[in-house]
């Protein structure tokens, strides 16, 4: 065998427990999801269903109102990445360009915000949005999503903006581009892939996000898809596994899109050869 | 085409001054080359002028207008980095079309300046590829067409070459003047290569320190330096030194005593008796014998260090009576050369310095 084959096999050989590790939640999600509820709880487990069921899709969308937190987490998240974008690029930029005094301690602001956890503040931001008038409101939360992952958006885009070329600006200036048409048409399709990652980073969070979710939005219909899931599981008298790998399932459907649909933009090197 | 006028330009960072009170006239369709070590501010000075650095002090002018406040959008210069900083997510010719683009010219008119500029810098082939998948050579030449389709006030060089291969660098180095000679566009470039400044420049402009030390045509400052600094600078391998005290021989000539041996110094030099100075002279222009004596004269003791050959010439590096000193002959010299060796110095050829101010006395 040539070498490079065996070395493949020796790598994925290597790699196959980590495999398992990752598979295996995804394996028992699906499995237990196209299964019907009295096929869960026989003695001997089956990897494979008897038949394929999608009953408890059916049963998720149609009487549990799983679609609806579904579009409620979207919305959420859409909001929230599309806001602290909104702030965290001119932010970041700002802080990678220009000279501004303090700039050491912002960042370590920046920094120290992180550290708390956003548990200590639910009782805060409950108050807050109480005196907003934002309890049940989606906005409320796309707002303290944004907040609470624009710091780290902003770090992260500016480590970004950093290694871009300052002469690259400059020479977009003695183009005759303004310093909005430089950012715009030279220095943001340069900086795609920091916030492709940027952006899949917040939407991931504020996809996930339980505590404040689950405090500011009191209404079952406004639940969002995480909240909604952990109520499929104690609200009843029994647990109901099929419903619950089902919803999981959905659940990681819209992280995989947007994964997928921005992996194209993660390309390392999209920079190289312009300076140099 | 425009002349630049710069009226006792400085610049400051904080209590830094690196730049101190540079003036200078840059004539229409003139090729003005700042030299000088790096830190002497030659980029800075250039990058005021392109308007990406503020003015601390002094007024610049572009055609008669002072252009000090006037963001680098609106000065119309063109500048070539060193770094090229092509746009790597445009190809070859939407890189050079972009500043016709930004002015809103309609397509044709883009692809046609393009298309020309193109020609002149055999790129055609290259128009559809990007930034990264060119050479170090073509990338330069990108970067040269993008100031060229503009055909802007004036063209601004910062070290363009400094990162190609030498043999790439004599190729770019001439087609930047056939190109200057081509469109007669009033040039600024800067760069630290002495042999650079020599062959493109109308008029050399040497920097040290933030201070102009010179300004003259590229033989002007290779014959008579005004500075022992631009002395040392310009020409390769460096000017020879040695210093000594005026001495007035007994037919009232001035003499200077090196190595054991008085040589009769330059009838213009201004000097008086027991002034300390300092001698200049190039590797070029002394002449090496094996014997002490040469039309009369005599010749100072000197030990070869080390012979080097180029081909061409045979640099000789000698100790003469305790100076390093370098000889640069079109005699092939061996390394069983003789080890008496006699170093002769002409009058004619000295270029004598004040040694408190460095300044040229003849």
């Amino acid at each position: 065998m040539p070498r490079k084959v065996v070395h493949s096999v020796l790598c994925w050989l290597g790699l196959s427990p980590l495999l398992i590790v990752v598979l295996f939640p995804y394996a028992t999600m699906l499995s237990t999801a196209l299964k019907q509820k009295d096929e869960i709880f026989q003695f001997e487990t089956k990897w494979l269903p008897d038949t394929l069921y999608f009953g408890n899709f059916v049963e998720l969308f149609v009487d549990r109102g799983f679609g609806r937190a579904i579009g409620n987490s979207l919305y959420i998240s859409i909001g929230a990445t599309l806001v602290s974008l909104l702030v965290a690029l001119p932010a970041a930029y700002a802080l990678s360009r220009l000279r501004i005094p303090g700039q050491s301690a912002f960042r370590t602001y920046l920094l120290v915000t992180q550290m708390i956890s956003p548990i200590v503040l639910i009782i805060g931001l409950f108050r807050l949005f109480a005196y907003l008038g934002m309890i049940n409101d989606l906005n409320a939360l796309v707002f303290a999503h944004s907040a609470f992952y624009m710091a780290f958006a902003v770090w992260m885009l500016q480590s970004y903006f950093d290694t871009i070329p300052k002469e690259l600006e400059e020479a977009a200036w003695m183009d005759g581009a303004s310093r909005l048409k430089s950012f715009w048409r030279v220095f943001l399709p340069l900086c795609l892939p920091g916030i492709a990652v940027t952006s899949l980073f917040t939407f991931v969070n504020s996809w996930n996000e339980y505590a404040i979710s689950l405090t500011i939005l009191r209404e079952g219909s406004l639940q969002t898809a995480p909240v909604k899931i952990a109520f499929l599981t104690g609200t009843l008298y029994e647990t109901e596994w099929n419903i619950i790998m089902a919803a999981t399932l959905i659940a990681t459907v819209p992280v995989a899109i947007v994964f997928a649909s921005i992996q194209s933009y993660l390309i390392r090197g999209l920079s190289l050869g312009g300076v140099k | 085409m425009s002349s630049i006028s710069i009226n006792n330009l400085t610049k400051s960072y904080g209590n830094v001054q690196v730049l101190h009170g540079i003036d200078l006239e840059i004539q229409d369709r003139e090729f003005i080359v700042l030299v000088g070590p790096s830190g002497c501010g030659k980029s800075t000075l250039l990058r005021m002028i392109a308007g990406l650095e503020n003015i601390s002090d002094g007024d610049l002018y572009i055609d008669g207008s002072r252009m000090n406040k006037v963001s680098p959008q609106k000065r119309d210069l063109a500048m070539v980095f060193q770094s090229y900083a092509l746009y790597p997510h445009m190809s070859v010719a939407e890189n050079m079309g972009f500043s016709l683009s930004l002015r809103g010219e309609p397509k044709s008119v883009i692809e046609k300046e393009v298309g020309e500029a193109a020609k002149v810098l055999h790129l055609e082939d290259y128009l559809e590829r990007l930034p990264k998948n060119l050479s170090g050579g073509q990338r330069q030449r990108v970067a040269m067409g993008r100031a060229i389709v503009r055909h802007p006030k004036a063209f601004l060089f910062d070290e363009p070459l400094s990162n190609l291969d030498a043999k790439l660098r004599t190729h770019m180095r001439a087609e930047i003047k056939q190109l200057h000679q081509a469109l007669g566009a009033t040039s600024i470039y800067v760069t630290h290569d002495q042999i650079e400044a020599m062959t493109l420049a109308d008029r050399i402009v040497v920097l040290n320190a933030g201070r102009i030390e010179q300004v003259g045509t590229p033989l002007e400052l290779f014959d008579k330096p005004m500075t022992k600094f631009v002395a040392g600078f310009i020409g390769a391998p460096t000017m020879n030194f040695f210093d000594g005290v005026v001495e007035i021989g007994e037919d009232q000539t001035p003499l200077v005593r090196f190595g054991g041996v008085s040589f009769r110094m330059p009838q213009n030099a201004r000097v008086e008796r027991n002034m300390p100075v300092t001698i200049g002279i190039r590797p070029q222009h002394l002449c090496v014998t094996s014997s002490a004596e040469r039309n009369g004269s005599q010749g100072v003791r000197a030990s070869i260090e080390l012979i080097e050959q180029t081909g061409c010439e045979t640099n000789l590096l000698l100790d003469v009576a305790g100076a390093p000193f370098i000889v640069q002959t079109k005699n092939r010299f061996h390394a069983h050369a003789p080890d008496k060796l006699y170093v002769h110095l002409d009058t004619e050829t000295m270029h004598v310095f004040d040694t408190a101010n460095e300044q040229r006395l003849n």
